[in-house]
């Protein structure tokens, strides 16, 4: 019993008086994009799990498109992606009233999205 | 030993005022203040497992603990969607539970909102829609907030709380 009391005392509150703090910050959160670096190779689109990121080609342009949605946040786009245009940040509250809020476009350069296509399949 | 206890039980009721006043609780107050606006001081939750892997049930109980500790905000989680106000889903919606969580939707009283916590019940996160799983609980039943992360942060979860909240203004003239 004195051995609880002890704790008790020792313990102290261990209430948070601040509810939203930072992750810390090797936490998995939000996938952030470098278009500018990006080749459009798809290496992040065939190695997503849950099929979170897309690259979407036209005629003329090239898309990359991820869903926070559908993200399972474990980082395997990032460890793959061999130009580093993916980076993983700590960023955790991502909640939303509108669920297409959470998917994010962005346009990637068409010459070298092509070139690099035609290398990584031949 | 009782002035030990008296003098630990001191910087307690301080450090509750300090929490009150800083700045960063800030958000937690004005969450209080909304839900004693609309619900009178109290919000209580019902959670709903639609087939979850129970990493979002983990972190959505963390809340309850001493470190978070939500109850001082007036949240409670309850054991019926009957005294419930806010369902909080997680899962991706099993073929088995689908018609669980539509009668467990309908028993709740309005005004109630559906929270979906977690990639699983946003749209089918690592599992997808297919033949065994719905894919997302918004096919089901209307979400008002959408929180992802597998699992999110209680953090996180709070934060959807508030926002579900502002989404209930819009839809208190409903029935």
């Amino acid at each position: 019993m004195f051995d609880m009391i002890k704790k008790m005392i020792t313990t102290g509150v261990v209430t948070t008086p601040h509810v939203f703090t930072d992750a810390p910050e090797r936490f998995r959160g939000a996938i952030v994009v470098h278009p500018e670096q990006c080749h459009g190779c798809g290496d992040c689109a065939r190695i997503c799990p849950s099929q979170a990121l897309r690259i979407e080609t036209d005629k003329c342009s090239t898309q990359l498109k991820i869903d926070h949605g559908l993200c399972i946040f474990c980082g395997l786009c990032t460890e793959h992606c061999p130009a580093g245009a993916l980076q993983q940040t700590n960023h955790d509250r991502l909640a939303t009233k509108d669920k297409d809020a959470l998917v994010e476009v962005y346009s990637i350069r068409t010459e070298q999205a092509t070139d690099r296509g035609e290398t990584s399949h031949a | 030993m009782k002035c030990i206890l008296s003098e630990q039980s001191k910087p307690r009721i301080a450090g509750k005022r300090a929490m009150l006043k800083s700045t960063t609780a800030h958000i937690g107050v004005e969450l209080e203040k909304k839900i004693h606006a609309m619900f009178g001081r109290s919000l209580h939750i019902r959670h709903i497992d639609s087939g979850s892997s129970n990493g979002c049930e983990y972190e959505m109980m963390a809340l309850l603990n001493p470190i978070y500790d939500i109850q001082r905000f007036g949240i409670d989680f309850v054991a019926s969607p009957r005294h419930a106000d806010m369902l909080m889903i997680t899962g991706g919606v099993t073929r088995n539970l689908e018609e669980a969580l539509r009668v467990t939707f309908q028993a709740a009283p309005h005004p109630k909102m559906a929270v979906a916590i977690g990639s699983c019940a946003i749209h089918g996160g690592i599992f997808g829609q297919t033949y065994a799983n719905g894919g997302g609980i918004d096919r089901i039943v209307p979400v008002a907030v959408h929180v992802p992360g597998c699992p999110p942060r209680p953090q996180a979860i709070l934060e959807g709380i508030l926002l579900a909240l502002n989404r209930l203004d819009q839809q208190t003239a409903r029935p």
